[in-house]
């Protein structure tokens, strides 16, 4: 048979039996699975694929290792919830421990934990300072600052809430007779 | 870990437990596609020892890639495809002006009569020897094509060419094996008709 450049050629059927057969040996080996490998092949590719995953097993627990060792110098910089952590079971010890009377935790007493927790001597002295100047404005407002309050709070006594009628149902039943 | 239907599990969802550490889903997947990809790597290099060492190469491959697997980008198989074309071709190259090559050894299907079977293997390797004849890139879009049945897109993204290029690249090496086999046609037991 030609084809249309007028050469011979194997007929489109026989070519396509040809490639059919083909496929069928192909899918035959592929059906068998590891079967359908030579001896030998299967197993050299597998152990591959474990020698891989060792290997990336072993990398993990390293990067594992790495991070615990690193984890205590976070802690004492005092940044970051993990770095906290540490702090945090330490101040339970000192609870435990002062409540016993027995040796402390690791931070010490309960107090100087507390003092630790809320950021040292120096912010328990500003947070201290605070509180004073709270209650002095409080108790002795600056007249800048009295007359907006007293507008929006109410000065009128009609309208405060919290001001409590003193006389007694009994005393209206009196005026009556 | 076992699987109760292993079929039911996709090619990437097996690559991700591999990942994961799973060993059983290495052993699946070996399954799965590695004969596959000897066939492909037997076709295109006419040498079944060589084409063994692609077939492991391009599983290397694959479990090396895993954690780096991003699911329903791409196909595994088709990923796979394009390894094996491309280790292939590398082969290929380092074999120029080289040596002759050994026939690739059918799977025998043990049913058939003795006579059968020896006609079945000489037609294979009719076939091979016409493959083993045309330029890479054509003997690669023709196994793909009929004998691995994947769909011209599938073969183009494998080759890495447009889907013009890849109709005509298998009509090409169509039309160069049905020459190259012409004047066997007798010998391979074909009749007229």
């Amino acid at each position: 048979m030609a084809d249309r450049n007028g050469k011979h050629t194997l007929p489109e059927t026989d070519l396509e039996a040809l490639f059919g057969a083909a496929r069928d040996a192909d899918r035959v080996a592929a059906e068998a699975g590891e079967l359908g490998l030579p001896p030998g092949l299967s197993a050299r590719i597998l152990s591959d694929a474990d020698s891989l995953q060792e290997a990336r097993a072993s990398e993990a627990q390293r990067a594992r290792a790495a991070a615990r060792h690193a984890r205590p110098g976070r802690a004492a910089s005092g940044l970051g919830v993990a770095g906290l952590m540490p702090a945090a079971a330490g101040m339970g010890g000192g609870f435990g421990g002062g409540l016993a009377g027995g040796p402390g935790g690791p931070g010490g007493g309960f107090w100087a934990q507390l003092t630790r927790a809320l950021g040292g001597g120096p912010a328990l002295a500003g947070l201290g300072a605070v509180a004073i100047a709270g209650l002095w404005v409080g108790v002795m407002p600056p007249e800048a600052l009295a007359t907006p309050l007293d507008s929006l709070f109410g000065a009128s006594l009609d309208s405060n809430p919290y001001l409590v009628d003193a006389t007694t149902a009994y005393d209206f039943l009196d005026s009556e007779g | 870990m076992a699987f109760d239907d292993p079929d039911a599990i996709p090619d990437d969802a097996l690559l991700v437990l591999y990942a994961n550490g799973d060993g059983e889903a290495a052993r699946l997947l070996t399954a799965r596609l590695a004969p596959r990809v000897l066939a492909q790597a037997a076709r295109i290099l006419g040498d079944r020892a060589e084409a063994e060492d692609v077939t492991q190469e391009a599983m290397l491959r694959l479990w090396r890639i895993a954690p780096d697997w991003r699911r329903g980008e791409a196909r595994v198989s088709t990923w796979l495809y394009r390894v094996t074309a491309n280790l292939c071709t590398d082969r290929l190259r380092r074999r120029r002006g080289g040596a002759a090559i050994d026939d690739v050894a059918e799977p025998e299907d043990p049913s058939a009569p003795v006579e059968e079977k020896l006609q079945a293997q000489a037609r294979m390797d009719a076939l091979q020897g016409a493959l083993n004849q045309l330029p890479d890139r054509q003997r690669q879009a023709v196994v793909l094509r009929h004998i691995e049945g994947l769909g011209n897109p599938e073969i183009a993204e494998i080759l890495e060419i447009s889907t013009e290029a890849v109709e005509s690249l298998t009509a090409r090496g169509k039309r160069a094996l049905g020459r190259l086999l012409a004047a066997r046609r007798e010998e391979l037991g074909y009749q007229d008709g």
